[in-house]
């Protein structure tokens, strides 16, 4: 009885420990998805907003979530307007006055519009920034 | 109420508990919310469903995102259809209220997995207490991150807490 409570508690530290090791291994894999240099995004994002790219968007819209993943923690650097009036720094108002209606809703330095999920190299062209470079 | 009783009436809550997830895992993918748990602006399911929350990596997306840490994102979710299945909060919770189902289900005194009858109980408190858990994590992203709830969700984790007291009263009946 001993024996058996013994040999299933070892399979249990097995099945455990197998789990464990595909979740990290899932993790590294997942985190090498990612081919450009984090700096080069950075610089990116940086160049976005001192071209005077704007994005507008919502807390809540799951575009924008695909967006900000897509530049992960660099996006911290866009120049981001929160369109929703209950969202944090919410500048709701100027979303009405430039008549945002969908988000993702990016704004270039020629004033021009672009409602999505763009990539690198849209935004990139659209602002006269140097899209990152692919390792 | 009898042991038995008690036994009944956790199935019968963790069945419910299953339809709601699998209601969940469909809201998830469908590409509009269901009119049935929206309601104004308060309420939405499909917000919370299609949110980066909605998956286990939207810790990721909080801590990288919301709280602008210098830490890479990661993003298991986003590789395709089958990992965004995979790493769903109500797929996961329904494969995780199966697993108490099954465990609370006598099998002719049958070991399920590597899980041995005796441990069984341990397992189900177990497990329900880290659904509970998590569910309060999700509650916390709803109010102060997503600013609006799921309804079905919060039902969800109504069930799982009236389960867990259920099992555990199982476990000092004798």
């Amino acid at each position: 009885m001993k024996n058996k409570k013994e040999k299933s508690s070892k399979i249990g530290i097995i099945v455990i420990v197998t789990i464990v090791l595909a979740i990290v291994l899932i993790l590294f894999f997942s985190g090498r998805k990612d081919k450009y240099a984090r700096e080069d995004i950075d610089n990116f994002a940086k160049c976005l907003t001192e071209k005077g790219t704007l994005m507008y968007g919502t807390f809540w819209c799951p575009k924008c979530a695909e967006q900000k993943k897509m530049l992960g923690s660099s996006f911290q650097f866009i120049n981001y307007v929160e369109c929703d009036a209950r969202g944090e720094n919410e500048q709701s108002q100027l979303c009405i006055e430039k008549k945002v209606e969908k988000y993702p809703d990016w704004q270039f330095p020629d004033e021009s519009r672009t409602v999505g999920i763009l990539s690198f190299e849209e935004l990139g062209a659209k602002a006269g920034c140097t899209t990152p470079q692919k390792n | 109420m009898t042991k038995n009783k008690l036994a009944l009436t956790l199935n019968l809550l963790l069945i419910i508990g299953m339809l709601l997830a699998l209601f969940l895992v469909y809201e998830h993918f469908s590409a509009t919310a269901s009119k049935y748990c929206t309601f104004g602006q308060s309420f939405d399911c499909g917000i919370v469903n299609k949110s980066p929350y909605a998956n286990l990596d939207g810790l990721s997306y909080l801590l990288t995102i919301d709280f602008n840490l210098p830490i890479p994102l990661i993003d298991i979710s986003g590789i395709n259809w089958f990992f965004d299945l995979l790493t769903s909060n109500a797929f996961l919770g329904f494969l995780t209220l199966l697993l108490i189902f099954a465990l609370n289900t006598d099998f002719k005194n049958k070991k399920l997995l590597w899980i041995t009858p005796e441990n069984n109980k341990k397992w189900v408190i177990g497990l329900l207490t880290f659904g509970i858990i998590y569910g309060f994590y999700l509650f916390l992203i709803q109010h102060y991150i997503l600013k609006t709830y799921c309804l079905f969700c919060i039902i969800l984790d109504i069930v799982i807490l009236i389960s867990l007291i259920i099992a555990l009263k199982l476990k000092n009946e004798k």
